[in-house]
C-alpha cells in the first residue's frame, strides 16, 4: 500500500471529523507506546499543534511504522463496540473499508482484523503475521498412511496424479475456510487457521477432506488401494517466522504431530483438547472420544460407507 | 480384413473401428492357419474385456443435441434425478416455516449448482424435492456429485443451512427414460410415465440419506462405482439398486 493512497487520505480526512485531537492522540498512543505530537512535530510542549496537521502526522507516522491496518481496525472497533464504553461513529467507515479491499485486504467480521485478499496474495502469514510475533494459531496437520508401500506398489505417474489430487483438494478445502497450507512434504502436510472461528475451521477442513477423500477412494483414485490419511487438529501459540524448518520446531508444531502420529487412526480426525469446547452442536455430536489408552482427551472423527459392500482391495492392478 | 491387391491406404484406421487382423498382399501363402485365428480370437476377447472395463454401455458421445436444440413436445432420452429432502414435515415443525423456507432455499441453490456444474437442468421443484435432468451419458458425474453431497450432509448442514442441532439429508433417485421435454416453468401439463415413476420412487421408496437407481440405469456405472451398489428389492415392476450411504462416527 502506498502512503498516496486514497484510503490513507480518507483515514486523515475522517479522524478529525470522527474522533478529534484529543481521541485521536489516544488512538495513537495505543499504537505506539509514548507517542508524542508535539515532539514528533518538532513544536515545544507549551505551543499547541494545529489539529488538522497534527492528525495528518499521527496517520503517516503510523503508516511508516507499519501500523496502518491497525490504525484502520481501531477505527472500525471504535465505530462498532466503541472506546472504553462510549460509541464513536466514525464519518465513511464503509468506504474506507471498500478502500481497503481495492488495495487487497478484506475485514474478517469475526476478528475485526484485516487479511490480504486471497483472490489476490495467498502468503502463509495472511499478509500480516509478523515474524517474531506470537500469534494463536490453530493447526491441521495431514498424513499420508503407508505412503512408502503406496509408492513402492504404484506405478510413479498414477502415484504422481494421486498425490496432486490430494494436495490440490487440501489446499482448496482449506483456503475456502480462510486458512494456508503452511508446509506440504511428499507424504503429507500441515495447514494453519487464524482468522474467522479458526479452531471449528481447522476441524471442518479435517472432516471435509476424509469426506473428499472418501468419496476420491471409490470414483476416481488411480492407485491399487485406498489412499488413507491420519489427522489432527490442535491450536496453541507460536512464534511466527517465514523459515518453515523453524516452524516445525515449535512447540505445538510438534504437538499436533505427536497426536497426529501416536493417537490417530488411520482414516480420522483427531481434536486435541485445546479445540473441543470450541466445537459446536452437529460437529460435535460426531466427535467420539480416541480409543484406547490415549492420555490426552482427544476426540475422534470416522466416515465410512454404510454397508459393507466396499469393493476388495486391488482394483484389478 | 484380407487386401491381397492393396486397396487400403490405412489399414492401421481399420483398427480403430474394430478390425482385429489384417492380410496384406505380401503375406505368404498358409499365412492364415490355426494359429493365426487363436491369436485372432484372443484379440478381440481382450479389445471386448478391456472395453467393458473402461467404458461399460456408454452411448455415443453426440447423440445429445444440446439444451437448445430440444423440441417442446418431444420426447428424448434422459437421465432424471429426483433429489429429495428428508423428513421435511419434520424439519418444518422444527424449524418454523421462515427458517424452512430458508433451508428449502439453500437446498435449491445447492443442488442447482450441481445441476450447472454438470450442464444438468433444474428442471422442477416443490416444498421438499427437486427434479433435475442431464444429459443421457451424465450419471457417472452425476453419482459422483451426489455421493459428496451426501458424504458432507453434516457439513453442509452446519455451514450452509446454519442448523445447530440437526443434519438436513437429503436423499437422490435416478432413472434414464424418455422424457416429453418442456421448458423449465413450464412443466404443468406434461403427462409422462418416466416423472411419475421417479416421484414414486423417490417418495415411496427411496429412503433418507441413500442413491437409488434402476437397475439398467445402474448398468452405466463404472464397475468400480457399481461394486459399491447392493439390491434394494423392486418397485413398480422395476428393479432398484441402492448405495446405502455413509456412516459417521457417533451417528447410527
Amino acid at each position: 500500500m502506498r502512503a498516496k493512497s486514497p484510503v490513507v487520505a480518507d483515514v486523515i480526512k475522517t479522524l478529525y471529523r470522527s474522533l478529534g485531537m484529543e481521541m485521536a492522540l489516544r488512538m495513537a498512543r495505543s499504537l505506539i507506546e509514548g507517542y508524542n505530537i508535539s515532539q514528533r512535530m518538532g513544536f515545544p510542549p507549551s505551543v499547541p499543534v494545529p489539529a488538522q496537521d497534527a492528525v495528518n502526522r499521527m496517520v503517516l507516522d503510523l503508516f511508516e511504522e507499519g501500523l496502518f491496518l491497525e490504525l484502520v481496525e481501531w477505527l472500525v472497533r471504535a465505530d462498532r463496540q466503541g472506546f472504553m464504553g462510549k460509541r464513536y461513529p466514525i464519518v465513511g467507515i464503509e468506504e474506507i473499508i471498500q478502500g481497503m479491499e481495492l488495495e487487497g485486504y478484506l475485514l474478517d467480521p469475526e476478528s475485526g482484523l484485516f487479511y490480504e485478499d486471497p483472490r489476490r496474495h495467498r502468503t502463509p502469514g495472511w499478509g500480516r503475521l509478523k515474524p517474531g510475533e506470537e500469534y494463536s494459531i490453530t493447526l491441521l496437520r495431514l498424513d499420508i498412511v503407508l505412503n512408502s508401500r503406496l509408492v513402492r506398489g504404484n506405478d510413479r505417474g498414477d502415484i504422481e496424479r494421486a498425490y496432486d489430487s490430494l494436495r490440490d483438494m487440501v489446499r482448496r478445502i482449506v483456503e475456502k475456510r480462510r486458512g494456508r497450507v503452511w508446509l506440504w512434504e511428499g507424504d503429507g502436510g500441515m495447514a494453519a487457521f487464524h482468522y474467522g472461528h479458526p479452531n471449528m475451521s481447522a476441524v471442518l477442513c479435517g472432516m471435509e477432506i476424509l469426506n473428499e477423500l472418501l468419496v476420491y477412494n471409490m470414483t476416481a483414485n488411480p492407485l491399487n488401494r485406498d489412499m488413507q490419511i491420519r489427522a489432527a487438529a490442535h491450536a496453541g501459540f507460536i512464534r511466527y517466522t517465514e523459515d518453515l524448518s523453524e516452524l516445525q520446531r515449535s512447540e505445538i508444531v510438534k504437538e499436533t504431530v505427536e497426536i497426529e502420529s501416536g493417537w490417530t487412526r488411520p482414516d480420522s480426525l483427531s481434536v486435541s483438547a485445546s479445540i473441543a469446547p470450541h466445537v459446536d452442536g452437529i460437529i460435535k455430536d460426531c466427535l467420539l472420544p480416541a480409543e484406547g489408552d490415549c492420555p490426552r482427551e482427544i476426540l475422534c472423527y470416522r466416515i465410512r460407507p454404510r454397508a459393507a459392500a466396499r469393493p476388495a482391495k486391488g482394483r484389478g492392478a | 480384413m484380407v487386401d491381397r491387391s492393396r486397396v487400403l491406404d490405412d489399414p492401421a484406421a481399420l483398427f480403430h473401428s474394430g478390425a482385429l487382423d489384417y492380410v496384406g498382399p505380401d503375406a505368404p501363402e498358409g499365412f492364415v492357419d490355426d494359429g493365426r485365428l487363436r491369436s485372432v480370437e484372443a484379440f478381440a476377447q481382450r479389445a471386448e474385456v478391456e472395453q467393458g472395463r473402461q467404458r461399460p454401455h456408454r452411448p455415443k458421445a453426440g447423440s445429445f443435441p444440446g439444451w437448445d436444440a430440444l423440441s417442446e413436445g418431444q420426447s428424448y432420452d434422459l437421465l432424471i434425478m429426483y433429489a429429495s429432502l428428508c423428513d421435511a414435515d419434520g424439519l418444518r415443525t422444527r424449524l418454523g416455516d421462515m427458517r424452512f423456507t430458508r433451508l428449502k432455499g439453500n437446498a435449491l441453490a445447492l443442488v442447482g449448482a450441481m445441476a450447472q456444474e454438470l450442464d444438468g437442468r433444474l428442471w422442477i421443484a416443490d416444498d421438499r424435492s427437486f427434479l433435475c435432468l442431464f444429459q443421457p451419458d451424465s450419471l457417472p458425474a452425476a453419482f459422483n456429485a451426489c455421493l459428496g453431497l451426501l458424504a458432507n450432509a453434516r457439513l453442509c448442514s452446519f455451514e450452509h443451512f446454519k442448523l445447530e442441532q440437526e443434519v438436513a439429508r437429503l436423499s437422490f433417485s435416478f432413472h434414464r427414460a424418455p422424457v416429453p421435454w418442456q421448458k423449465p416453468g413450464q412443466t404443468g401439463t406434461i403427462v409422462s410415465d418416466a416423472i411419475n415413476f421417479i416421484y414414486h420412487l423417490g417418495r415411496k421408496f427411496t429412503p433418507c440419506g441413500v442413491i437409488d437407481l434402476v437397475r439398467e440405469t445402474a448398468a452405466e456405472l463404472p464397475e468400480r462405482l457399481a461394486a459399491h451398489l447392493v439390491d434394494a428389492g423392486g418397485f413398480e415392476d422395476k428393479a432398484i439398486l441402492r448405495f446405502p450411504g455413509f456412516q459417521v462416527s457417533g451417528s447410527e
